[in-house]
């Protein structure tokens, strides 16, 4: 019976596994499954500073995303993994099977983002830059869809970007790992679509968080001025966009992860889904 | 001018090497050192050099470095020689790649980690290696050279997939970085010469699609049943002839670009 006071919600009884979910888009996609009836939402950060990235979620703030879902009604399991270790990421998704039952909805969120001309990125850049933002991809994956396959359906939504999309300047590293996260979404989306599960990237232009509000990202957009501040940023990420916006919310990047995972998108598979305030008109597909 | 070449034991770095040393000196590279995940039968040094053997008794000059693309160490140690022997390096042709087939569920980390650091992390360790000298110099070509995995899916291959795609993110950041200074930076995306690793893993017959009405046929059909032209393979000099001309004059405003030679296949690419 239909309750006309509580209308069903897209993910009634779900559960969903979320990394880099201490703040950022992690944290805002975690609460946006929890608002919409996720049973558990099951997340991880690396909760720990790299020298080479922006301001990065602390374990605080891990615990506070939690709180927040839980807030929502959901049991949330918050632990620190490192995604680049596949063992620690196995072990993360073997433990939420072993304690929810299954694995409805796969969010690879997790990334970072650091700035350098190609010929002056340190190699251990490169590295950590692949290692995370696309093996973390990999690894999220090659943990969580056994157990999808066993079950014989699921959702994966995997976080691209709009550097996916196109070359950037002095991000090559960035660029690799973000054209490789669509490249692996497309081939799991073929090897996964007979059983019906799907699997999709999005990619988002910039998005008012951390990774876009810090002076090295500043700098990239904006070279030739010295101390560039949020007015100067709004109005050089606005001409980038077709939109009059400089940037877009992690909401409305969440709103993309929960369509690409919802019902409603039953037969959207190895989509690479712009949300780029029209940025994306400017590619050739 | 002189040409740098990785992956050049065999296939289409073998035929491109032999191509470009008709008119210039060419640095042959490969990557003989041992893998654990790849189940076919790897080139070998003597591969590698019986390339640069052929190159010399048709007259030119050739430089057989076998080299692991996956040690940025070894790959610097490799140009600074290529430079003493010929000078400055001012074509690089990266076709270093291997491949392993298997799908993500069943993927180990050994699969994944061999072929993203040989084929991605690897033409990163070349570009880093040949391309600022160029720079420099105000000219020079650069080519990669990679599969069709890089432009749509692939099943059984996303690891492929993920390190071509990555390589075309890549090439064209690099193209930006340094499209002012005059160097080129353009990409081949060629279907398989061959059968090699087709044959020797059977779960990548059934990733290019080779299955249905033709199964019972030899491999060749099912897999030419696959490309709108109907045949199998890409000719290795097919692939040698659209590197040759990136490197001409009338070359000169093609860079950030992806040319694909898949007998047909491009024709259902979305762009």
């Amino acid at each position: 019976m239909s309750d006309p006071t509580h209308p069903p919600r897209r993910f009634d009884g779900a559960v969903v596994l979320v990394t880099g979910a201490a703040k950022g888009q992690g944290r805002s996609h975690a609460l946006g499954f929890a608002r919409e009836g996720a049973a558990a939402v099951v997340i991880c950060d690396l909760a720990e500073q790299l020298d080479t990235a922006g301001r990065m979620g602390t374990r605080e703030e891990l615990e506070e995303t939690a709180a927040l879902v839980r807030e929502q009604g959901a049991v949330c399991d918050a632990t620190v993994v490192d995604v680049r270790d596949d063992a620690q990421v196995k072990s993360w998704a073997d433990s939420a099977v072993h304690r929810h039952g299954h694995i409805d909805v796969l969010v690879c969120n997790a990334g970072i983002a650091s700035y350098a001309p190609y010929d002056e990125l340190p190699l251990s850049w490169w590295h950590e830059m692949i290692d995370i933002n696309l093996g973390g991809v990999a690894h999220a994956m090659r943990a969580v869809v056994p157990h999808l396959v066993r079950a014989g359906r699921g959702r994966v939504v995997a976080t691209s970007s709009a550097a996916g999309r196109e070359g950037v300047p002095n991000c090559v590293h960035y660029a690799a790992a973000k054209w490789g996260v669509i490249g692996l979404v497309k081939s799991a989306a073929l090897e996964l679509g007979p059983i019906g599960i799907t699997v999709n990237a999005v990619c988002p232009m910039s998005v008012d968080t951390d990774m876009c509000h810090n002076d090295a990202t500043y700098k990239l957009f904006m070279p030739d001025i010295a101390e560039p501040t949020r007015e100067d940023a709004a109005k050089a990420f606005t001409v980038l966009n077709a939109m009059d916006v400089p940037w877009i919310d992690p909401a409305d990047v969440t709103e993309a992860v929960l369509f690409l995972a919802s019902p409603a998108a039953r037969y959207i598979t190895g989509v690479a889904l712009d949300v780029a305030a029209g940025w994306n008109a400017l590619h050739s597909a | 001018m002189v040409a740098l070449v990785t992956g050049a034991a065999r296939s289409y770095g073998r035929a491109i090497a032999l191509t470009l040393a008709r008119q210039r000196p060419v640095v042959l590279l490969d990557a003989p050192a041992p893998y654990t995940s790849l189940a076919y039968p790897l080139s070998t040094d003597d591969d590698l050099r019986s390339v640069a053997d052929e190159i010399v008794a048709n007259g030119g000059d050739a430089l057989a470095l076998p080299t692991d693309v996956r040690d940025l160490r070894a790959v610097q140690a490799a140009v600074d020689r290529a430079h003493a022997a010929f000078g400055a390096i001012t074509t690089l042709v990266v076709c270093a790649g291997v491949v392993s087939a298997a799908q993500v569920a069943r993927m180990t980390r050994a699969e994944w980690d061999e072929v993203l650091d040989t084929n991605l992390t690897g033409a990163f360790h070349v570009t880093r290696a040949v391309v600022p000298e160029m720079v420099a110099a105000g000219s020079g070509r650069v080519v990669f050279v990679t599969g069709p995995e890089a432009r749509r899916g692939f099943a059984s291959l996303s690891h492929v997939a993920a390190a071509s795609w990555a390589l075309i993110g890549m090439a064209k950041t690099v193209a930006l970085e340094v499209a002012p200074s005059g160097v080129s930076v353009n990409m081949v995306c060629a279907s398989p010469p061959d059968s090699l690793p087709l044959t020797s893993l059977p779960e990548l017959q059934t990733a290019v699609g080779a299955t249905g009405p033709q199964v019972g046929a030899p491999p060749w059909e099912q897999i030419a049943a696959v490309y709108p032209q109907g045949r199998p393979f890409v000719e290795p000099q097919e692939v040698a002839a659209a590197v040759e001309f990136l490197l001409t004059d009338s070359a000169a405003s093609w860079t950030g670009g992806v040319i694909d030679i898949s007998m047909g296949t491009a024709a259902r690419n979305s762009a």
